[in-house]
């Protein structure tokens, strides 16, 4: 059985008295990669950590194939699902095996040390991330998209059926950039998996994404392909700009340019 | 995965602790040989004085061997809970609360059991221990080392003058206190550690139990529930366990400082990360550091002896400042 069916049925959820998340529904599409887009403090990170149960809904079920995640056993359902946050920490000097090796957390019986699913999990997501090389190296001495393949390879070594990833591209260049989609992407053509990130680069998102859901204000405002749902209203709607869009001449997704107060643009 | 220097230093640290033994039970005022030691084992009603000497010394080297142990495992526990390099039995105020509540105890309840001190002590450890945290994660940034480092030193001190103000007018009070207010092993007999060895062996169990959600918790929170940990629980026995090791030594020895900072704060530069090895190390050279500087005290002492807390005081002070500069710039 696969367990990858997630739906939010009208969720709520904050912090302290302050309510973020307002009436959400979502049904995660199995098998295929989602992008969230929204502008800053929209409530993305809120949303991901939700479905990750870092927070507890104050109103409304997840459920995780038609079972409330509230009854299932986390360490389950760290068996389903894996999240890369937005930061990151590690503890100094770990070594990148070693690290990548405490994504087997759930999967490990109590008191026993890695067995060999666990080694075969961990060079696999090691491999996955083209880090295998890296595996004795420190984590300090690694580069910023050297070390965000770490993290990804240690929620790979989790082994879930569904992946959230926040941000997974911040603070990296565009070749770092691609390089990580790219190998999400071939993660989700090999096996599956789910993914849904938080992604700033609208145009990058429209490349790699089969779904966009648009978020303002703690609601889901939009969602659907991104043919569908990307047009100069829709990004008006979500980060109050002007845009043009054309089509991307390689992938033929739609491509957004932002108009800027000094282009003497009239839209 | 590092095996080779994990295996390394598990023959060495072995190896410094049953040398720090054998001195530990042969130098002294009194020096003696290995036949006596040998003797003290073989024949036990030996009337041999020398053998006497041995036999006399055994219960203080094996006390010093838990108690070394118990608080270098305490503090690596602290360390990672609080994800703070210089977070310490002694650091964090425990010691100093848990001496309050003991003298609280004998002057006005009447304690006089050991068990009792104990009791009082684990109290007075684990109010204090969340109190100085609490007081360091007020204001930005939350308890980073150097706002941990001053709320524990500001609670210690106010403590220690809590102390004093109970212990001056009381001259009875005075002279038991006196000799527990600077730790020492010196006086400890075989009760003393038939009594302590259930809290300690508790405690060090709990903490083996623990190690990979230990090792998932240096992650960051966010991460480690995303594994499925349970992150306030983990926690809280980690920190149960902590204080209670603390605590027990304490109340039968006294404050004895900066073993459980330095001791883990070497193990994790020099090993990383793996908790079960981080425990078993940190208790093996916890050990050996605490005799070695019971038997320095000894030596630099003559005739006399320096209590066994002023030398780790001596030992561990440059390290603790090595730590805190090097902790301005980075978190475990
Ligand atoms: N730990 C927190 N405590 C209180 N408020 C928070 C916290 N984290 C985020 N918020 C608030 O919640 C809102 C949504 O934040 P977030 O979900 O992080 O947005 P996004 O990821 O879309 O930028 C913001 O207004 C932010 O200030
Ligand atoms: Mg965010």
């Amino acid at each position: 059985m696969n367990s990858n069916t997630l739906i939010a049925k009208d969720i709520q959820a904050g912090y302290g008295q302050k309510n973020i998340l307002q009436s959400v529904n979502i049904h995660i599409p199995e098998n295929k990669i989602s992008v969230i887009l929204g502008s800053n403090g929209s409530g993305k990170s809120t949303m991901l950590k939700t479905f990750c149960r870092l927070m507890t809904p104050t109103a409304g079920l997840i459920t995780l194939d038609g079972t409330p995640l509230s009854q299932i056993k986390s360490k389950d359902i760290a068996k389903s699902i894996g999240l890369l946050p937005q930061t990151s920490i590690a503890p100094e000097g770990i070594k990148v095996a070693e690290l990548v090796s405490r994504g087997r957390y759930p999967h490990r019986q109590f008191m026993t040390g890695l067995n060999k699913d666990d080694y075969k999990a961990i060079e696999e997501a090691m491999e996955a991330m083209k880090i295998t090389e890296l595996a004795d190296r420190s984590i300090d001495e690694l580069s910023g998209g050297q070390r965000q393949r770490v993290f990804i390879a240690l929620a790979l070594a989790q082994e879930t059926d569904i992946l959230f990833l926040d941000e997974p591209t911040t603070y990296l260049d565009i070749a770092y950039q691609i390089e990580i989609l790219d190998l999400l992407k071939e993660l989700n053509k090999k096996r599956g998996t789910t993914i849904v990130m938080v992604l700033h680069d609208i145009n990058l998102s429209t490349k790699y994404a089969d779904y966009l859901f648009a978020m303002k204000d703690g609601t889901l405002i939009k969602q659907g392909t991104p043919s569908e749902i990307i047009t100069e209203d829709t990004i008006r709607k979500i980060y109050g700009i002007d845009s043009v869009i054309i089509r991307d001449p390689i992938s033929d997704s739609p491509f957004v340019i932002p108009v800027s107060a000094h282009d003497n643009y009239l839209s | 995965m590092n095996s080779k220097k994990t295996q390394l230093a598990y023959i060495i640290g072995i190896s410094i602790l049953i040398l720090a033994l054998f001195i530990s039970i042969t130098y002294g005022v009194k020096s003696v040989g290995l036949s006596d030691v040998i003797d003290a084992f073989i024949d036990s009603n030996s009337t041999d004085y020398n053998v006497n000497i041995v036999q006399a010394r055994i219960p203080r080297s094996v006390f010093g061997l838990i108690a070394g142990a118990a608080l270098s495992i305490s503090g690596l526990l602290m360390q990672s809970i609080t994800k703070n390099p210089i977070a310490d039995p002694s650091i964090l105020g425990v010691n100093t609360g848990a001496s309050l509540f003991i003298v609280i105890g004998i002057t006005f309840f009447n304690l006089q059991s050991k068990l009792s001190y104990i009791g009082v002590s684990f109290i007075g450890a684990i109010i204090t221990a969340l109190f100085v945290y609490k007081l360091a994660s007020a204001g930005y940034g939350g308890p980073t080392p150097i706002k941990l480092a001053i709320a524990g030193a500001a609670t210690s001190t106010a403590l220690s003058s809590f102390v004093s103000l109970i212990v001056m007018p009381n001259s009875s009070v005075m002279t038991t206190y006196r000799f527990w207010q600077i730790g020492s092993i010196g006086g400890t007999s075989f009760d003393d550690i038939k009594l302590v060895l259930p809290f300690i062996l508790i405690g060090i169990i709990l903490s083996i139990l623990l190690s990979n959600n230990l090792d998932t918790i240096l992650l960051s929170e966010d991460t480690a529930t995303a594994l499925g940990l349970n992150v306030n629980r983990t926690k809280a026995i980690a920190a149960f366990s902590g204080v209670l090791l603390c605590a027990t030594v304490t109340a039968l020895a006294g404050p004895i400082s900066f073993v459980g900072l330095m001791v883990p704060h070497i193990i994790r530069m020099v090993l990383c990360s793996n908790h079960l090895h981080l425990i078993c190390l940190s208790g093996i050279y916890g050990a050996s550091i605490l005799l070695i500087s019971d038997v320095l005290g000894r030596i630099l002492g003559r005739p006399g002896e320096l209590e066994t807390g002023i030398m780790t005081a001596i030992i561990g002070g440059p390290i603790f400042i090595i730590i805190i500069r090097k902790a301005k710039v980075q978190s475990l």
